[in-house]
């Protein structure tokens, strides 16, 4: 009964020419927004190989180490506009070092109150390098009764300094362990699909993910599968990335994270459901991972060098009272097979002083310290696409 | 669902008409300055508990009391007569702040405001918490009716109302909160709850028809305040309310309607630019509430 009566009221608030309540989801597939810088920068010009340096960054809606109540080490529900523009200033800078010809970022927001209304694609457009942006939306609600969270409008943008000529948002798997009240107003998770002309007629394809991490349903695996699924089609040269919510196939800690709460001190909805590193094994089967298992070696103390999250930033303490520090990797550049990822230049850029690609990298050493400027690190690499 | 609709309709109109003559009075208007007389109360399931005392009327809303103590009070300051303005002064004081703190049914913390719940069982992190401290929420208003019409064969009359009113919420301690930012209702019922400052302007016609139906029509427009260095959003909203009071028995009636609000929500529409790209502009919201009460008056 609930849903058709959610079916109406959604009817009728668009009968009276009102805004929906919540994102419709009437969409497979569908052409997405593409936006462009106020005033254009010279684009790089590529040569053979083209040489497309790639950064993949889920910046937590600029909220840097600001613990939100669904953290659990802290009740945050909004930020001011002083915080978020304190908070997206650092992210420029930290883009700006990076240099990026495609930026993939998730939790990226154009309108919600938590962030204080800040139209982030946009912000980074004004305040890079890049030029070009497509925002595919995948949690669009006119108010979250959940905490006054309020307006929100967050999804998966990709940016680039050069033309993007077609852009899409692909609809994920949603959950199915949820009320229907809960679903209507709940993320919806959805792929970001950008074909970018590089050089007069050479185009390639990025995708950006961000797959579901509360569920307990197999949602996530499933939507995983589904990128799979997708990206066999993909008729372009490609690059895949972002924050799988998911561990490496050789992920030595699976579980008790130095940041999960030892006692429950906020809502069941946000345990983390035990992960399943296995799922991402096919890409490794069937693409080029910028950073291959081989490089994660065996050992947590090897593999730390690649963690990419972490709920607690290093100037917070967990029950114990160790500071936080990046705890594992969930976050992810894949290419097509026939290209490759130019040696010395992918990583994940964890915090100040680390040089991009290790002593033998191609650098940058950072200046920025990207530990507490989210709680993903960016991961990059220069992509070589013949 | 158009002819149950005109069935209900119908029939509380025949009940109404069938009701009045055992009534002895034609029914009143509602929302006016005018004052219930002494040892006279009325309440509805939505509207407040009113009563009359000798020279004013107290007004409470029993479903939020407890976790919100309130009281509001209206003192005529000229005397009723049919063909002059009878003006009336409107005050009130609340504290609101254990509605904030209480989660469902009696408060609200968890849905419209951060329940705080890690604060409560972490104290290192209580200064993430921010939600409203605690307030004292003074109104003042004024209220001026006059009639327009009479029933020339009975008691019956029409009014046109106008209410100026300004409400503020003072921190007393705490932190500040944050505009609620909500549907348009709650967030101008609610704005002086969460520490803003509310002014309102509002002009009702309330037009007898029958003995037991009255048509009512409201203009309002409300002013709600910005913590400074936040002016994401308008703080003018307008709302339009058209509807009818249905007598349903001698005591009691069924008030019917819809209200609209226009609103900055921070709507956003795609545009096209003049090269062809897309951008965000924002757009002022529109919402509809249907509106229902019953109200009992003795």
């Amino acid at each position: 009964m609930k849903p058709v009566l959610l079916a109406a009221v959604t009817a009728a608030l668009f009968a009276c020419g009102c805004e929906p309540l919540a994102d419709p989801q009437t969409y497979d597939r569908e052409p997405a927004p593409i936006f462009r810088r106020s005033t254009v920068v010279a684009a790089p010009a590529v040569a053979a190989p083209a040489r497309i340096k790639i950064v993949a960054w889920n910046i937590k809606y600029g909220a840097g180490r600001i613990p939100f109540w669904f953290d659990c080490w802290g009740d945050r529900a909004h930020m001011t506009k002083a915080e978020v523009d304190a908070n997206m200033a650092k992210i420029y800078e930290a883009i700006n070092e990076l240099d990026p010809d495609v930026l993939i970022a998730e939790e990226i927001e154009v309108n919600s109150r938590r962030s204080a209304y800040v139209d982030m694609v946009q912000g980074i457009l004004e305040h890079t390098k890049l030029n070009y942006a497509t925002f595919a939306s995948t949690w669009n609600s006119k108010y979250i009764a959940s905490e006054g969270v309020g307006r929100i409008h967050l999804g998966n943008a990709i940016l680039s300094k050069h033309k993007i000529t077609k852009a899409e948002r692909i609809r994920q798997i949603d959950r199915s362990d949820q009320d229907a009240l809960t679903a209507m107003f709940y993320l919806h998770r959805a792929l970001g699909r950008a074909e970018i002309e590089v050089a007069t007629g050479k185009k390639v394809a990025i995708w950006a993910v961000h797959t579901e991490a509360y569920d307990n349903d197999g949602t996530k695996q499933k939507q995983i599968a589904q990128i799979d699924e997708l990206l066999a089609k993909e008729p372009l040269p490609f690059v895949v990335g972002g924050d799988f919510n998911e561990l490496p196939p050789v992920a030595a800690r699976k579980q008790a994270f130095m940041d999960e709460r030892e006692t429950a001190v906020c809502s069941a909805d946000f345990t983390q459901p035990p992960y399943t590193p296995e799922a991402m094994q096919r890409f490794y089967d069937k693409l080029v991972p910028a950073i291959a298992l081989d490089r994660y070696g065996k050992t947590e103390l090897e593999q730390k060098r690649y963690y990419s999250h972490s709920v607690l930033g290093p100037d917070e303490v967990n029950d114990n009272g160790e500071k936080g520090f990046w705890n594992r990797t969930l976050d992810y550049l894949f290419a097509s097979k026939g290209t490759t990822w130019q040696v010395g230049s992918t990583d994940v850029a964890q915090q100040a002083g680390q040089k991009i690609g290790g002593d033998n990298g191609i650098g940058p050493v950072l200046k920025t310290d990207p530990v507490r400027l989210s709680d993903h690190a960016p991961v990059l690499g220069t992509w070589e696409v013949p | 669902m158009r002819n149950t609709l005109r069935l209900l309709l119908g029939a509380l109109t025949a009940a109404a008409l069938w009701t009045a003559p055992a009534a002895a009075q034609s029914l009143a208007p509602r929302e006016t300055a005018r004052i219930l007389a002494p040892g006279q109360w009325q309440i509805g399931l939505f509207n407040p508990l009113r009563y009359g005392l000798q020279w004013v009327e107290i007004e409470l809303h029993p479903l939020v009391f407890l976790a919100a103590p309130h009281v509001d009070v209206k003192v005529p300051l000229s005397s009723t007569h049919p063909d002059q303005w009878q003006w009336t002064a409107h005050l009130g004081v609340g504290v609101p702040t254990l509605g904030w703190r209480l989660p469902k049914p009696l408060g609200l913390a968890g849905d419209l405001v951060p329940s705080c719940k890690v604060a409560e069982v972490d104290p290192k992190a209580a200064g993430w918490c921010k939600r409203p401290g605690w307030l004292v929420v003074p109104k003042l208003g004024v209220w001026a009716t006059r009639e327009y019409s009479h029933d020339a064969g009975g008691d019956g009359y029409s009014t046109m109302t106008l209410r100026a009113e300004i409400a503020s919420g003072f921190a007393v301690s705490g932190a500040e909160a944050a505009p609620l930012d909500a549907w348009g209702p709650v967030d101008v019922q609610l704005a002086p709850q969460v520490g803003r400052t509310r002014a309102q302007l509002r002009a009702a016609v309330d037009h007898r028809v029958l003995d037991g139906l009255r048509l009512r029509a409201e203009l309002g427009g409300y002013w709600v305040s910005r913590p400074a260095g936040d002016e994401a959003v308008s703080p003018w909203t307008m709302s339009v309310y058209a509807g009818l009071d249905l007598r349903a028995t001698a005591h009691t009636r069924l008030t019917l309607g819809a209200m609209v609000y226009d609103l900055d929500r921070r709507q956003q529409v795609l545009e096209k630019t003049a090269e062809g790209f897309d951008k965000y502009t924002y757009v002022r919201s529109h919402e509809v509430w249907p509106t229902v009460d019953f109200i009992w008056t003795y």
